[in-house]
């Protein structure tokens, strides 16, 4: 008979495994490549740590593991991170890694990073992770209705930094973009129309 | 005069769906490697919290270091060939001897056991570093009856550079045990132990 315990981990280890590239992803995109196996295996220990706090759901779940992530990176600051020689294999599974062109996207990312780190996060998790709305608020821990306007507001002072003029985003719309074919969306997310409906406590993600 | 049209909302979504930095590790690295990274980064945790809890680790398992060999470990001169398997080896640790000289471990060519328990022995290499003092000191407890500190200072070293495999077999036992494996089923692995010769 397995014990509670073994089962918990076992849907912990099928969780991880399930969104592990998904969130080496989301990482790899906050902290640049050289420092994304790290935060992977720190967010990964941390999950492991409060594996008791793990959803039933499995979307809950998923979005339990970026609020993870999410923490990981703001708790430990570029260069302070731990290097584990877990993530040391990692790195070097994957091999040579060719350099990304750095230069693609600068003044895009740059007017990003400008905004206030809430603002920041909303439009990257929208833009480069394909997250809706719905998926942003569960794993921030904020109100749906509270991300739907910062998001409008990110979008409206990115259009006037980047001298493009004002969007004609409409504040109360639910709808986000469908990403074009420079994002790859996570799977879960694959297919579906965004809205914002569902809520949770907001508070930020329980572990 | 140039007119500065409103930007519509999809021109701003493709430019900032754009702007995505590309992601090369998250497109090279391996399935099994993410799974090995999971089971590893459980025993990391494990291991981590039993740090906190209990600073010194008992060693009781006094014949671990035969075992954790299965074929013995190696110890190995610098200038000698070493095998195949040590140019990548699942676990590499520099190891300070008490008199200050640093060894070079590689451990790896686990074989002889079910893929389960080779997939949790390997997470457990990949997640592991080199023991503290203190657990190395419980393990040359546990083999020769006598802390370092009561060991001839001619010795010591020696005695350092296999307890140090010792409370890795220890830890390794441990974490086998906490997912529900017998340990005594785990993979024979092979080590080889590279230090300096004295004076070099």
């Amino acid at each position: 008979m397995t014990s509670a315990r073994e089962q918990h981990a076992r849907r912990l280890t099928a969780s991880l495994e399930r969104n592990a590239r998904d969130l080496l992803r989301y990482l790899e995109r906050r902290v640049g490549t050289n420092d994304a196996a790290d935060a992977l295996s720190e967010t990964m220990i941390a999950a492991w740590r409060h594996s008791t706090r793990l959803p039933d759901d499995d979307a809950e779940a998923r979005m339990w593991l970026f609020g993870i992530a999410r923490n990981t990176i703001l708790n430990v600051s570029r260069g302070e991170r731990r290097r584990t020689l877990l993530a040391q294999r990692l790195q070097q599974s994957a091999g040579d890694l060719e350099a990304p062109d750095a230069t693609e996207g600068t003044e895009i990312r740059d007017a990003i990073e400008r905004l206030s780190p809430d603002l920041a996060e909303i439009i990257r998790a929208v833009h480069w992770d394909g997250f809706t709305l719905t998926e942003v608020s569960q794993y921030l821990g904020l109100p749906a209705s509270t991300i739907r306007s910062r998001y409008a507001r990110a979008k409206q002072m990115l259009a006037t930094t980047l001298e493009l003029g004002p969007t004609t985003t409409a504040p109360a719309s639910d709808a986000i973009p469908t990403p074009t074919s420079a994002i790859t969306r996570p799977p879960s997310s694959a297919g579906r129309n965004p809205q914002v409906g569902l809520m949770r406590a907001a508070e930020g993600p329980a572990f | 005069m140039d007119d500065i049209r409103p930007l519509l909302d999809d021109d701003i979504d493709l430019i900032l769906s754009r702007s995505a930095p590309i992601t090369p590790l998250a497109l090279a690295v391996r399935d099994d490697e993410l799974q090995i990274a999971v089971a590893g980064a459980r025993l990391e945790a494990a291991r981590r919290h039993r740090h906190r809890r209990t600073p010194r680790v008992a060693a009781f398992t006094a014949v671990a270091v035969l075992m954790l060999g299965g074929a013995g470990v190696a110890v190995a001169a610098t200038n000698e060939s070493w095998p195949a398997w040590a140019a990548s080896p699942d676990l590499t640790l520099a190891v300070t001897l008490p008199s200050g000289v640093v060894c070079d471990y590689r451990i790896g060519n686990l074989e002889g056991a079910a893929p389960d328990i080779s997939r949790a022995a390997l997470a457990f290499l990949a997640a592991t570093s080199v023991p503290t003092a203190e657990q190395v000191d419980d393990a040359v407890v546990a083999i020769h009856g006598e802390s370092l500190a009561e060991t001839p200072a001619s010795k010591r070293d020696d005695r350092y550079e296999l307890g140090v495999i010792q409370a890795l077999a220890v830890e390794l036992d441990q974490a086998l045990q906490d997912q529900g494996f017998d340990a005594m089923q785990r993979p024979n692995f092979e080590g080889v132990i590279t230090c300096p010769e004295v004076g070099e």
